[in-house]
């Protein structure tokens, strides 16, 4: 596997608080990366610097083998989709035209979108089975269905890397599960997702790789059930958690409530 | 599908166009004035009217009533398009086209101008000049801070609106309350009784181009509502789209204080209006409001110079009919925002 995005030595800080510090990642076509670490431990901020939305104060971010910065705007939003946090939008855009707006990278200032442009958004709502809601307001449908409307738009994007922010943040349990699972089929095709979750379980069930963060550094990189511990949880959360193997076909992670409740 | 609806508004200003023509203390039948158009423009057959009768029309539609009218209309399109640009770019539909100090400063240009200088150019040159000086300035707060947020940009403007109303008090409490006072105020209540053929000659070109400009952004605008981060992972640059959609919307909406003083709501209710009709798709709601927005003032204008014994300023006519229709539909329009 050929590394994708190499993050070396990105340090940040706002004003005089620092958010990261020297931290070292590298992430592969194909897998399923989930950033775990509790609230202010620089997950969000890891994403926007490989985004290119915040420059790192030192280090830097490369992608295909070039930084960041030498890609072009657009020859970027061609390869990497952003998923963002589901958030309130002010405008009720239908869902078709949010989807749309993944062809924006390919279209110069006078160019208007044509029907391949539509096909390749309607293509993209089949797959994700939203193609139903296409006329609907953005903002009249559920959670789950906007975070879905979101990600056919990376998908119109031709994107083959999806960087998502807390992806089922205020999504209920069942669109929860059903985003989780889609987002392992879109995987088996060759996508590379980087996503931040605050669930362990989320991590078990989905991650190729799970990268711990606390505080502004790495605590840990590798596979799930390396990873994800009695130890490393109690690090990050101070929480007492058992994690445990459940039918020979996954493991998940549980707090000890009477420990808990001690402290 | 909603096309038909931009070709149908594009009709209706039209005919309303050739309606108001007819309008006035001196009435011209629509028959007169279809046969001297299409003499004046096409050069079609003999005119008909009396030589001296040719020669009243010509005065009073050409040199009256048309440029009035294109004022009107431009006025409207411009304050329409800038207030729906303004509100997909700070991603807020209460948003009107003075958020960032514009009608505040021009106000305070026309003002100062119209006390120190005797000439009508200057006035209008420190108009449109004062109108960029404060959306620099508030565009100049949000940099000082280096925080790229809306946020900053939207406080910078109530600053630099907060600071041109005062230098604007500070003129008006100067000036000379027989003549000068009056006029200022006059002119701040917004009025097209004062327009000249050429002053409509010389805004025209820059106007049109500014709302054309504005409304070729619409793609851009759409994604830029969706937020910044997610405008920049779509491929956009940003911050020139937002430099530019202000400059174009600043410079359009100077331009109709140069014009017509202050003319109040239109920004804020068009878009409105329209975004009920055709949805939220700048693609089709710009040019909707452009059009809507200029319908809508021609009709408030041939209603202020029409209905009263007395003709009444237009951004006051403006306020009180456009308030409480704007009231009435606000349940309604929220469907586009909420």
């Amino acid at each position: 596997m050929s590394d994708l995005i190499e993050v070396a030595e990105v340090g940040f800080s706002y004003r005089k608080k620092t958010v990261l510090k020297q931290v070292n990642l590298s992430f592969h076509s194909g897998e399923i990366v989930t950033l775990l670490g509790p609230n202010g431990s620089g997950k969000t901020t890891l994403l926007k610097i490989m985004l290119g939305f915040l420059p790192p104060d030192s280090g830097t971010v490369s992608f295909a083998g070039k930084p960041l910065a030498s890609h072009s705007p657009k020859a970027l939003a061609r390869r990497i989709a952003y998923v963002p946090q589901l958030h309130r939008e002010a405008f009720a855009y239908s869902v078709e035209d949010v989807v749309l707006m993944g062809r924006m990278p390919y279209h110069n200032f006078f160019s208007t979108f044509s029907k391949a442009d539509r096909d390749l958004a309607t293509a993209a709502m089949e797959k994700l089975e939203i193609a139903h809601l296409r006329q609907r307001p953005y903002t009249e449908v559920s959670g789950g269905e906007r975070q879905l409307a979101l990600i056919a738009r990376s998908l119109t994007q031709g994107a083959d890397v999806f960087i998502m922010d807390e992806p089922v943040n205020g999504l209920d349990y069942g669109n929860q599960m059903r985003l989780l699972q889609g987002i392992k089929n879109l995987a088996k095709e060759g996508l590379t997702f980087i996503m931040t979750t605050h669930f362990p379980d989320h991590a078990l069930m989905t991650a190729d790789r799970v990268i711990l963060l606390q505080q502004g550094s790495v605590l840990a990189d590798g596979l799930p059930e390396e990873t994800i511990t009695r130890e490393t949880i109690f690090a990050l959360y101070r929480i007492d958690v058992d994690v445990v193997p459940v039918n020979g076909s996954g493991r998940v992670c549980l707090p000890v409530w009477s420990t808990c409740t001690k402290n | 599908m909603k096309r038909p609806v931009l070709f149908l508004l594009a009709l209706l200003l039209l005919a309303a166009a050739m309606f108001s023509l007819s309008l006035g203390q001196y009435h011209v039948p629509i028959k007169d004035l279809v046969a001297y158009a299409g003499w004046w423009i096409f050069g079609l057959g003999e005119l008909q009217l009396h030589p001296e009768k040719a020669a009243l029309l010509n005065n009073i539609l050409l040199n009256i009533r048309l440029p009035r009218i294109i004022a009107a209309m431009l006025i409207g399109a411009s304050l329409s398009v800038s207030g729906a640009a303004f509100q997909a770019l700070f991603v807020n539909p209460l948003v009107s086209p003075g958020l960032l100090g514009v009608l505040a400063g021009a106000s305070f240009g026309a003002a100062l101008a119209m006390i120190l200088a005797k000439s009508w150019l200057l006035v209008q040159i420190s108009t449109l000049l004062f109108g960029f000086v404060a959306v620099g300035v508030a565009v100049g707060v949000a940099k000082v801070y280096r925080i790229h947020s809306i946020i900053m940009l939207v406080l910078g403007g109530i600053i630099s609106g907060a600071f041109f109303t005062a230098l604007l008090a500070i003129i008006k409490y100067t000036a000379d309350p027989s003549n000068q006072l009056p006029a200022i105020e006059y002119w701040l209540m917004g009025s097209l009784s004062s327009i000249d053929r050429g002053t409509v000659v010389i805004v025209s070109a820059p106007m049109l181009i500014g709302i054309l400009v504005v409304i070729f952004h619409a793609r851009q605008l759409n994604i830029l509502s969706m937020g910044e981060e997610e405008a920049q992972s779509l491929g956009l640059n940003v911050r020139c789209v937002r430099l530019t959609v202000i400059f174009f919307a600043t410079l359009i909406s100077a331009l109709t204080v140069m014009v017509g003083g202050m003319i109040g709501w239109v920004g804020l209710i068009i878009p409105h209006i329209c975004r009920m009709i055709v949805g939220p798709n700048n693609e089709v709601l710009l040019p909707a409001t452009a059009l809507m927005g200029a319908l809508y003032l021609l009709l408030i204008d041939n209603i202020s110079r029409l209905v009263f014994v007395f003709e009444l300023p237009i951004g006051i006519v403006t306020a009180i009919i456009g308030i409480p229709f704007f009231a009435l539909v606000l349940n309604n329009a929220q469907r586009g925002w909420r």
